[in-house]
């Protein structure tokens, strides 16, 4: 924590901006994220998993990769992301097609994939995990890899199994809004957005202490866009962020990427022509 | 013929007017009364001594004009006519050729109980280049084996880590000696008597360290007069006033507080990355008592209180860490009441008797996700000192500290290897509250042994056990120093024992640590000389050279099944010197270390530690002329390793990059290099001193690299440097 703390004395005494490409501006190939139609399943479900991906400058390709799934090795505990520890990992391959569906140039080579990747996870999942283990979630985890413009780009997702009964579906019915209005327009300079969505959902938790309390969601914005950038390129849903930029050229767009916490996404595109 | 001549002399004298005239003799500023100095009277060609308070007297001399002389080594020579007659008690004030800055205290050398440790009393840290306005902890760093972390000034002590470190107050333990990361000590140096800096081999008094202690020992209050000083600069501002309370009993009151937020909201304000919401400040506030209760028993009594706060917005994620934005706010205070009877038996017989009781309240907060805690801490030191023989000396003493912990968290858990961490985003956030107790017990025997009076060996043999509730675990801790007393100006010595330091917190919670985890011990080995070549002279060249070795065991290290666990090792071997060389007006040092640390990790090899600088030179110097005085430092330091980061995996749930790490520690940072320097001129009064400093931290601005910044991706990084250069001027006033 004293580090994390000085952390922030230096960034306050020496940060004056940077000049590192912007997290928020879409330009190289960047996958955004990866959709799952149920983020939490029962053990030895099918789940069904779809690349977002923006391809800006380079559409127009077929990239193709692979995919390795497994049990976490306990990523959030510092294990490397990689499958390593698990004989029963499960490979396959994916495809990333930018000039077909969601993909295609009118949508600037950004969007859904159209590959699906089905993944099972497997029945005995839960097999030597405790009682809140099996509550709470055990993550299996899909990593996909691909070489692109000389980069390797590595990912992973993961799926959680749980027995909890009411099972994390994705978060809906998000819109964007521009200075108060739903968006019709590509931003100009010191425009406000937002994003707001459904009610996120409540869900029971077993706490370190043992104890079963209810928790709800937190939903937490990305912003992308092709030109400028935010003040907040991370922000809460129903906070507002603000545009920085001049305002860009046309064609453009405007992503935000909503999620709740738990692996569930959704995913808002305003393209203006 | 001869009753005539007689008579008529005797007639004469009758005639003139003889007066009494007396007058007291003070250092002009200072006030502080110059006893046994010879005071002449012309053209009456008689002389006064000055007593005790400064105080002389003529008695029967001729009424009328006259003429004080007053000549004394050191101090400008006075003449000063007067109408002896007219006046009859005069205060006369004369002024020394040096002062140091804040002279009214200056201390007497005190007596070092360990050889291979360094003291620094107050007249040495107050002026020390690069201290930051005569900063004791700062000045520390000056000496050998003492490394810090750039910008920061955390203390590292021989390669061991800062966490390696035990900071004391008045011998007790305090959680940090330092403000703001560094700024400035959290008692004032005009507060503080000395500075020590026990490394390798210490003694059995202190342990719970297995790199070494920094202690600060808090002054008695001065009881001849009401003393005061205020000061202020472009950081801070503070003062101190101190005096007698009635003939047995003195006070010091002291306190600072710094505007240093306004200065870093001026920075953030043109920062689009944060705002600050409320400026950071810290203040701390030292205050002591003393009573001489007795002829037999003396009693002190120090209150130290520090506060740090910020507050902050970070617009943007901290360290590529999305969840780690919004809201920031860090609170650090504590406070200790240390109450000390010494009682001397006899001469030879003595006893120490102190507590402190005392609070530390740390809160972090960062967008909902925070560290709560608050611990009552007591701790209690005894200590009594019997001198059986002239070649036989003990010391038996019990050193114990309870603390009772309230911690409430809401954290995500964050794993680091070779300083590269897993980000918080992608943590398990765990959310619990919990009390702990833990009781450290301590006791030991130091035992100072001469085989004859006049043997050149002193042995000491010592012991120290130690206790630990939270581990459930007891340490036997043998030690032992010896010294020759080679020639009056030269001494050997060497050292051996065993330190070993309980884990911290978060190692041994049940929730974010291992609860299983034990204490990590070290072996220190330590040969050194001092030999002194002034042969009793004031100028000339001091030099000591020291050799260390440590072995530490039992590491705590991070663990991906069990998050920590013991299998740490590692070694640290060095040498050490310093040349002190001082002629008439110049005074220059050169310290330098060489030392190797290394870490073993399983999984992970041999590797430096995170705190391995192989070469670590300072160069300082002051020069006095009049009532000026200038000094510099320069720091040359061999870079801190690193651990380059090779790629990084994206995690598309918590939209966060995880880092892959390359070879751990493999990578160093350019050479740190930093001149600073210090300008005080005085300017004397008869009641007081004015100072004006100028102190100018690495006016080279050099650029210092200390730290890698990453894009949100890794795929880009540039150094961070440390401090630019940063000038500081002030005044002081004190009385």
């Amino acid at each position: 924590m004293n580090k994390l703390f000085l952390l922030i004395i230096s960034l306050l005494f020496y940060s004056c901006g940077d000049d590192f490409k912007k997290v928020e501006t879409l330009s190289e190939f960047r996958i955004l994220s990866v959709v799952a139609n149920t983020p939490e399943v029962l053990p030895g479900a099918v789940v069904n998993l779809q690349l977002y991906v923006s391809d800006v400058k380079g559409g127009g390709r077929v990239i193709s990769g692979t995919t390795i799934a497994c049990i976490d090795p306990g990523i959030a505990f510092g294990a490397k992301v990689n499958c390593d520890h698990d004989p029963l990992a499960v490979s396959g391959t994916y495809d990333i097609d930018t000039t077909n569906g969601d993909m295609g140039a009118a949508n600037l080579f950004t969007g859904l994939a159209t590959d699906v990747l089905n993944v099972t996870v497997p029945a005995g999942i839960f097999a030597g995990r405790s009682a809140t283990e099996q509550f709470n979630g055990v993550s299996y985890i899909v990593i996909f890899n691909f070489t692109v413009d000389g980069k390797t780009i590595s990912l992973f997702k993961r799926i959680v199994a749980t027995d909890r009964g009411t099972l994390n579906t994705n978060p809906t019915g998000s819109a964007v809004f521009l200075n108060g209005v739903a968006i019709a327009s590509a931003p100009a300079k010191d425009d406000k957005l937002k994003v707001t969505t459904n009610t996120p959902e409540t869900y029971d938790f077993i706490n370190a202490e043992g104890d079963t309390e209810t928790r709800t969601e937190d939903f937490q914005v990305a912003w992308f866009i092709t030109q400028g950038k935010f003040d907040k390129p991370k922000s809460d849903v129903d906070e507002t962020v603000k545009y920085l930029g001049d305002a860009p050229t046309i064609p453009s767009l405007v992503i935000s990427i909503v999620r709740d916490d738990r692996g569930g996404v959704e995913i808002v595109r305003e393209i203006f022509p | 013929m001869s009753w005539f001549f007689l008579a008529l002399f005797s007639v004469s004298l009758w005639a003139q007017e003889t007066v009494t005239f007396n007058g007291t003799l003070l250092e002009k500023g200072t006030r502080k009364p110059l006893k046994d100095v010879s005071i002449f009277m012309l053209p009456h060609k008689i002389k006064a001594i000055s007593g005790e308070n400064g105080k002389f007297s003529f008695d029967n001399i001729p009424a009328g004009k006259c003429t004080v002389v007053i000549n004394l080594t050191g101090y400008d020579k006075l003449e000063r006519d007067l109408e002896c007659g007219k006046v009859q008690d005069l205060n006369f004030y004369i002024e020394k050729k040096y002062y140091t800055s804040f002279e009214t205290t200056v201390i007497g050398k005190v007596t070092k109980r360990d050889d291979q440790g360094q003291s620094l009393t107050q007249e040495e840290f107050i002026k020390a280049p690069g201290s930051f306005g005569g900063d004791p902890v700062r000045a520390a760093q000056n000496l050998p084996g003492v490394a810090s972390t750039s910008g920061t000034a955390q203390i590292v002590v021989q390669g061991a880590s800062p966490e390696d470190t035990g900071y004391l107050i008045n011998g007790h333990r305090v959680p940090l000696v330092f403000h703001f990361g560094g700024l400035s000590s959290v008692v004032i140096p005009e507060a503080v008597e000395r500075v020590d800096l026990l490394p390798s081999g210490y003694g059995p008094e202190y342990s719970r360290a297995i790199g070494g202690i920094i202690g600060l020992t808090t002054k008695a209050p001065k009881d001849d007069r009401v003393h005061g000083m205020a000061y202020v600069d472009l950081l801070n501002t503070g003062g101190m006033i101190e005096g007698p309370i009635n003939k047995k009993s003195s006070f010091l009151v002291s306190g600072r507080y710094s505007y240093i937020g306004q200065v870093l909201k001026a920075v953030a304000k043109e920062n689009e990355d944060f705002e600050l919401t409320s400026a950071p400040t810290y203040f701390d506030l030292t205050s002591i008592y003393k009573l001489k209760v007795d002829e037999k028993n003396d009693f002190k009594a120090t209150f130290v209180l520090s506060k740090d706060s910020l507050v902050s917005f970070a617009n943007k994620p901290i360290n590529n860490d999305p969840k780690l934005r919004g809201d920031i706010q860090n609170t650090t205070e504590f406070f200790r009441l240390m109450p000390q009877l010494t009682t001397r038996f006899s001469e030879k017989h003595k006893m120490d008797n102190s507590l402190s009781i005392g609070k530390d309240s740390i809160f972090f907060n960062i967008s909902g996700r925070f560290l709560d805690i608050d611990s009552d801490v007591i701790s209690q030191r005894s200590e009594f000192v019997s001198e059986w023989k002239p070649t036989y000396k003990t010391y038996i003493g019990l050193d114990n500290q309870w603390s009772h912990s309230r911690v409430g968290v809401n954290l995500p858990t964050s794993y680091e290897v070779g300083g590269v961490r897993t980000p918080f985003s992608v943590g398990d956030v765990k959310r619990f509250e919990t009390e702990a107790s833990s009781t450290l017990l301590g006791a030991y025997i130091r035992q100072e042994i001469k085989t004859s009076e006049d043997s050149k060996w002193t042995y000491l043999p010592n012991l120290r056990v130690d206790h630990f509730t939270l581990t459930q675990e007891s340490f036997f801790e043998p030690r032992l120093q010896i010294r020759r007393q080679q020639t009056p100006s030269l001494l050997l010595r060497g050292a051996w024992g065993k330190y070993v330091q309980p884990p911290l917190p978060q190692e041994s919670s049940p929730i974010y640590g291992n609860k299983g985890i034990s204490s990590p011990f070290a072996y220190h080995y330590m040969l050194g000389y001092t030999k002194d070549f002034r042969e009793g002279t004031t100028n000339g060249l001091e030099f000591t050279n020291n050799f260390f070795y440590k072995e530490l065991e039992d590491l705590v290290v991070p663990d991906v099944q069990k998050r920590y666990s013991n299998s740490g090792t590692g070694t640290i071997a060095g040498g050490e010197i310093q040349a002190k060389f001082r002629k008439n007006e110049w005074t220059s040092q050169v310290v330098y270390t060489f030392l190797k640390s290394t870490r073993h990790i399983p999984g992970y090899g041999s590797r430096p530690s995170e705190y391995d600088q192989t070469h670590n030179l300072n160069l300082i110097g002051s020069y006095r002329k009049e009532k000026w005085t200038f000094g510099g430092r320069f720091r040359f330091v061999s870079g801190l390793p690193y651990t380059p980061v090779t790629g990084a995996n994206f995690d598309s749930d918590n939209d966060v990059y995880i880092p892959i790490s390359g070879s751990i520690y493999s990578q160093r940072f350019d050479a740190f290099n930093q001149l600073d320097i210090r300008i005080d001129r005085s300017f004397i009064y008869e009641k007081w001193i004015l100072t004006a400093y100028l102190d100018v931290q690495n006016i080279m601005n050099s650029k210092n690299p200390s730290s890698i910044d990453y894009s949100y991706d890794y795929s880009q990084s540039k150094k961070g440097t440390g401090l630019p250069i940063l000038p500081t001027f002030g005044i002081k006033g004190e009385f």
